[in-house]
């Protein structure tokens, strides 16, 4: 879903991992599931701290 | 009068009612007999088919520094004359006094289900304010066609006076107001979307039916403080609720959101969840609401001190075949909430 929310100009754009499991995957084991959410939301808290003029993806590394 | 004459009540702010200019704008709402400024350019264009039967006047600064009851004086006012159709302005550019026309008019056609109609510049306040509950006439920015745009709204005021339905916004020159009729055309959708390409090939112009909601630009704000010293709050569209939806939030197409505690946890049980969103397989994030909202990872975030704080209440609503009004009008509110509450930054979660 991340054109459509550079479409209605949200700035700052994480992936997730999906829309029925944005912060996490079923498919996972407990342990890997939760080191993914934590991957996301770390990706979150460089995104909030990175200046950015224009809807932003900060994409997977 | 005929016998089927309306009885219209005009409003005009002071420059218009004939009162002065800004040396005049703190005085409140009065009625005088008949049309009077402005309000005679209504009753020429109204001609036998009605009767400006008294004119409000009232001051901008009046109606602007206390809209609610300035509102209300000049309702009762107006309810005195027992109308069939009120008439506000037309307001031009004139900010103030936009404002008033669209609130006086949203009260009338509420209070007194009489119709009520105004007429303005489409960069007047009252236009993005009112435009959804009233009528209102696109003028241009001056007064120098009066008698043209006070025939405009006349010709709207009587066309709902008379039970009629208005033609399309476009067709009768007035602010669309974001409400969809059905209509019956000759054509169907793939010849319609045909005819428009081949418009578009050859450079010739055509309009869309479905036009887009235009998003604005919306600056990106810099995070004042560092992480360590943040307070991050967490928001989601994807529909966490606890148990029993509380709240009532909608399926879809919702107008309501939740602001739910999640002080002292260090995750969220699923046991005490629910989620009714619509618009995706909500079971994964029912089996573990940390698949939505991420509690978990941002408590101990706090605790190892890579953030300031995790704000105790989480915000929720369904983000799905929600209006674009009702999406702004509750990030609007749950943004003055957070921002009250000394809340640094939002990781808003979607689906």
């Amino acid at each position: 879903m991340t054109p459509v929310a550079v479409m209605v100009g949200a700035n700052r754009i994480v992936p997730a991992a999906g829309i029925i499991h944005p912060l996490g995957n079923a498919d996972l084991s407990l342990e890997d599931e939760k080191a993914l959410r934590r991957r996301i939301v770390e990706r979150a808290l460089v995104a909030l701290t990175t200046e950015v003029t224009r809807p932003t993806v900060f994409a997977n590394e | 009068m005929t016998k089927d004459a309306r009885r219209v009540v005009c409003y005009v702010n002071q420059f218009f009612g004939t009162l002065g200019g800004e040396e005049k704008a703190g005085v409140g709402p009065q009625i005088v007999d008949g049309a009077v400024g402005a309000a005679r350019a209504v009753q020429q264009a109204l001609g036998d088919a009605g009767t400006v039967v008294a004119t409000v006047i009232c001051g901008d600064n009046y109606a602007a520094e206390q809209p609610e009851r300035a509102v209300a004086e000049m309702l009762a006012l107006v309810t005195a004359q027992r109308p069939d159709l009120v008439i506000a302005g037309p307001a031009f550019l004139a900010g103030r006094y936009g404002v008033a026309c669209g609130a006086l008019c949203a009260a009338v056609q509420a209070t007194l289900q009489i119709p009520a109609v105004t007429g303005m510049h489409a960069e007047n306040p009252g236009v993005d304010l009112y435009r959804r509950q009233v009528y209102i006439v696109q003028t241009g920015g001056e007064a120098v066609r009066m008698l043209d745009d006070a025939r405009r709204l006349v010709t709207l005021g009587l066309t709902l006076a008379r039970g009629e339905a208005p033609g399309a916004p476009a067709a009768d020159g007035y602010f669309a107001r974001g409400v969809t009729h059905n209509v019956v055309v000759a054509t169907n959708a793939a010849e319609r979307a045909t005819a428009m390409l081949l418009d578009k090939l050859a450079g010739r112009p055509f309009a869309s039916e479905v036009p887009l909601p235009d998003f604005p630009n919306v600056p990106a704000p810099r995070l004042i403080k560092t992480l360590e010293g943040a307070t991050i709050a967490l928001v989601t569209d994807g529909g966490l609720v606890p148990k029993g939806n509380p709240d009532g939030i909608e399926p879809l197409n919702a107008t309501r959101y939740g602001a739910y505690s999640i002080e002292g946890k260090a995750g969220l049980d699923a046991a005490l969840y629910d989620n009714p969103h619509r618009g995706y397989d909500t079971s994964f994030v029912k089996q573990d609401p940390h698949r939505l909202v991420p509690v978990d990872v941002v408590r101990e975030l706090e605790q190892r001190g890579a953030i300031g704080k995790l704000h105790e209440t989480v915000y929720s609503t369904v983000g799905v075949a929600t209006t674009l009004a009702h999406s702004a009008r509750m990030g609007r509110e749950i943004a003055e909430k957070l921002r009250a509450a000394g809340v640094d930054a939002v990781i808003l979660t979607s689906t």
